[in-house]
């Protein structure tokens, strides 16, 4: 019993009470909800898996959390270091990094296609102890690969945060903490899947109305969005071609006129 | 003047053998293999190793011969050329311990002595220098002083090994040797030999004036010159302003992991070369020859080593070429590798915070150097504005490396304030936020996080948030597109001008939407 008591703790399948305060450096995500869900903020570094469609705000979700690492580093070393994309699932938008006053300077995109270099790339920047943090668009995660990259965000004190697309074949992995996003009208149905050093809690919306009003809207009534229709996974970038079509005009119109 | 000659017998064989080293295995190759160098010409074996020794093939045999004698036996042609081009190498690093080095192609160097003695106070002392440079390349060397170089090189070329600044010494060693020994034409030896005279004592025993009636020009030359007493022009070893250098193969190598060995050898003498001089390199070029069906080898590849930052270290080029070769598939055996580096930049160091120390491992252009040497230059990305209003052109998307770059990667530590670099990003590149401080860039219209490199034709229902935003093409634009014909702006085509909208679907996708004239929707980018 003892041994295998010993052993579950080795991997860390074992939590005990007193890990609390010391488990996870936070930072401030930006998002009042966010935070008070997830003791005090995002983790500082580590491994952060995100389960969404794309399209739905989930870089949203994380660019004042990066802005915010950006700006600590600024303030304590006068320099930044780099923000990686690998492997973005489309072209990356200068304009909308800018508009969230992160300077294109320190970025670096890596647009490999196929996995074992995204991979590969992803623990080298992270490493490398030139970036703060890397996105990594990746879908098949294999537990020893995570905790190379978890090694690698140790060693360059970084952090890396992996989009996989929903209900994605649910290893445990051994990530820092573990979300899967909904679309709300209002901003994003947070669900938290693990969290490392925390208890678990109840789903939650984060509230996106203030910094993104032309995204979202106030009231949180009428969702066009549950759980049943998420589950419907749309690639961005849907290589057949077909006729354009007129939308069912009726919204658009309405808009228009 | 005290002159010191290096014999190198066996030149070309020891470098062959140098570049063997670790690659054996797999290979039937092993010391016991009996390797011998043929001159095609005379079809006479002139160099060849202890195995073959022992075997019983001699030098100057036929090579019928020599093949009926020894089993097995792994034959190279005499190449002039590799000799020479060994013989600069080992004069290169020469030169870092003496001065004056006089070349006497193909195998053989001559140092001048007493001009080095005040730095290094002995000839022992200078000597175990030379040693110190010449051992690591394991060559069978004769080392023999002489107070002209000539002299020396009758030693040494003898085979005989003598380090001594005593005249009588070395008189004493030169006496003996016969007058065969002599670098002199067929006739005069024929000459010499005819008036009786067996060595070179008895030949010096006769007053000049005497031979100088029997004997040419050319020959009393060069027996005053043997003598010290006249010093022709030599051919001085230069400092080369590039590095050039290559590694024969002992055999052919088809796994390019076994290439890193050779190549390792070719990067020290590189890291030797840079660090002597104080410079770094951004680039280097391996060119692998394969063995050719014509008369001379081809190139097969030739890979382009870059490094973002200068680096001489051996260690870190071989970790980038080791890269490089992993994505390389070799058509055919290599048997040649060349390197060849010509553009340098001086070492200024780099500047690191004395307290906060490099945060990690590698800076960042070592870091985009060992993704682009992975991953190719294409996929090593940075991003910058573009000078347009239009949403497919507004960004773009260009490699990390390339010379421009790299300066803007350098200059990164004088940065202060990250948030005026942006506004100055920002009125530099597009005309219509020109007048953006630090607060306006909140009134940056909304664009999407990712744009789609072909707008797609929407196909759902959407919910449209905000709009119409008519985006319209510019007016020097279409008169280009006229002005170019059917060129490649034609086959994508763009429709403008355009109303966009932010909509959002049913997964609850934000799609930046556009109407075209033609009443057609796209979708063109999304709100992650």
């Amino acid at each position: 019993m003892n041994k295998m008591l010993k052993q579950l703790h080795h991997q860390g399948k074992i939590w005990s009470a007193d890990q609390i305060h010391n488990i996870v450096e936070t930072i401030d995500s930006g998002y009042p909800e966010l935070n008070k869900n997830l003791h005090g903020g995002l983790p500082h570094q580590g491994v952060i898996e995100v389960q969404t469609i794309n399209g739905i705000g989930e870089i949203r979700l994380f660019l004042p959390y990066l802005l915010n690492l950006l700006q600590a580093e600024l303030a304590q070393h006068h320099q930044a270091r780099q923000l990686v994309f690998i492997a973005p699932p489309a072209q990356v938008n200068a304009l909308m990094l800018l508009q969230a006053a992160i300077p294109l300077d320190n970025l670096l995109i890596i647009s490999s296609q196929k996995p074992q270099e995204s991979l590969w790339a992803a623990e080298q920047c992270l490493k490398s102890g030139c970036c703060f943090a890397v996105l990594l668009w990746q879908q098949l995660l294999a537990v020893h690969q995570v905790k190379r990259l978890k090694q690698a965000a140790t060693t360059g004190n970084a952090v890396q945060i992996i989009f996989r697309s929903p209900h994605s074949v649910d290893l445990a992995l051994p990530v820092s903490l573990s979300l899967a996003l909904e679309a709300q009208s209002s901003g994003l149905k947070i669900k938290v899947k693990k969290q490392q050093g925390g208890w678990p809690c109840k789903d939650f919306t984060v509230d996106m109305h203030k910094q993104w009003p032309n995204l979202t809207t106030i009231s949180d009534r009428n969702c066009i969005s549950d759980g049943v229709l998420s589950n419907v996974v749309v690639p961005l970038s849907s290589r057949q071609r077909f006729k354009p079509v007129v939308p069912g005009s009726v919204n658009a119109q309405s808009q228009l006129n | 003047m005290l002159w010191l000659y290096i014999n190198f017998p066996s030149l070309q064989l020891d470098s062959l053998q140098v570049s063997k080293g670790k690659c054996v295995a797999g290979q039937q190759l092993t010391d016991s293999q009996a390797i011998v160098i043929v001159d095609e010409h005379k079809n006479s074996i002139v160099q060849l190793n202890s195995s073959a020794i022992k075997q019983g093939v001699k030098v100057a045999m036929g090579l019928a011969m020599a093949a009926s004698l020894a089993d097995e036996l792994c034959v190279f042609p005499y190449k002039i050329a590799q000799e020479e081009a060994y013989l600069m190498t080992l004069a290169e690093q020469l030169y870092s311990v003496s001065a004056n080095i006089a070349l006497f192609p193909p195998h053989g160097l001559a140092l001048q002595v007493d001009n080095m003695l005040k730095l290094y106070q002995n000839l022992e002392h200078y000597v175990e220098a030379v040693h110190s440079v010449i051992t690591p390349f394991k060559l069978k060397a004769f080392f023999a002083c002489g107070y002209s170089p000539f002299s020396a090189q009758v030693l040494a070329c003898a085979d005989i090994n003598l380090i001594s600044s005593e005249k009588k010494t070395i008189a004493a060693a030169m006496s003996v040797l016969s007058v065969e020994d002599l670098f002199i034409s067929k006739k005069a030896r024929e000459d010499i030999i005819r008036l009786g005279i067996k060595t070179i004592a008895q030949l010096q025993a006769l007053p000049i004036s005497e031979l100088a009636t029997r004997l040419d020009t050319h020959t009393m030359d060069y027996l005053s010159q043997l003598n010290g007493n006249k010093s022709k022009c030599l051919t001085f070893y230069q400092a080369q302003h590039f590095f050039e250098h290559s590694v024969d193969l002992l055999y052919e190598i088809t796994v390019s992991d076994l290439l890193l060995h050779p190549i390792k050898q070719l990067l020290l003498l590189l890291e030797a070369f840079l660090l002597r001089r104080d410079y770094l390199c951004l680039e280097i070029k391996l060119a692998l020859f394969n063995r050719a069906e014509g008369p001379s080898d081809a190139i097969q590849q030739s890979l382009l080593i870059s490094s973002a930052t200068g680096e001489y270290l051996a260690k870190q080029w071989l970790n980038l070429v080791s890269l490089k070769l992993a994505n390389v598939k070799l058509d055919a055996p290599i048997t040649k590798i060349n390197l060849c580096v010509k553009k340098f930049q001086p070492n200024t160091g780099e500047i690191d915070d004395i307290f906060l120390g490099r945060k990690g491992q590698l800076s960042l252009a070592q870091l985009s150097s060992l993704l682009v040497n992975k991953l190719g230059h294409n996929k090593v990305l940075g991003i910058r504005l573009g000078n347009d209003h239009r949403a497919e052109l507004a960004s773009h998307y260009f490699p990390i490396i390339n010379h421009g770059a790299i300066n803007s990667i350098g200059n990164k530590s004088d940065k202060k304030h990250q948030q005026s670099k942006v506004t100055q990003a920002i009125s530099h590149s597009t005309y219509s936020y020109s007048t953006c401080s630090d607060s306006t860039i909140d009134c940056l219209p909304l664009r999407p996080s990712f744009i789609l490199s072909e707008p797609e034709p929407l196909l759902a229902e959407v919910n449209i948030l905000s709009g119409p935003e008519r985006i319209e093409t510019a007016w020097w634009e279409q008169s280009s597109l006229k002005y170019q014909g059917a060129n490649a702006t034609v086959d994508k085509p763009q429709s403008y001008p355009r109303d966009y909208f932010v909509a959002k679907n049913a997964q609850g996708q934000c799609c930046w939407i556009y109407r075209e004239l033609s009443n057609h929707w796209y979708v063109h980018g999304y709100f992650s």
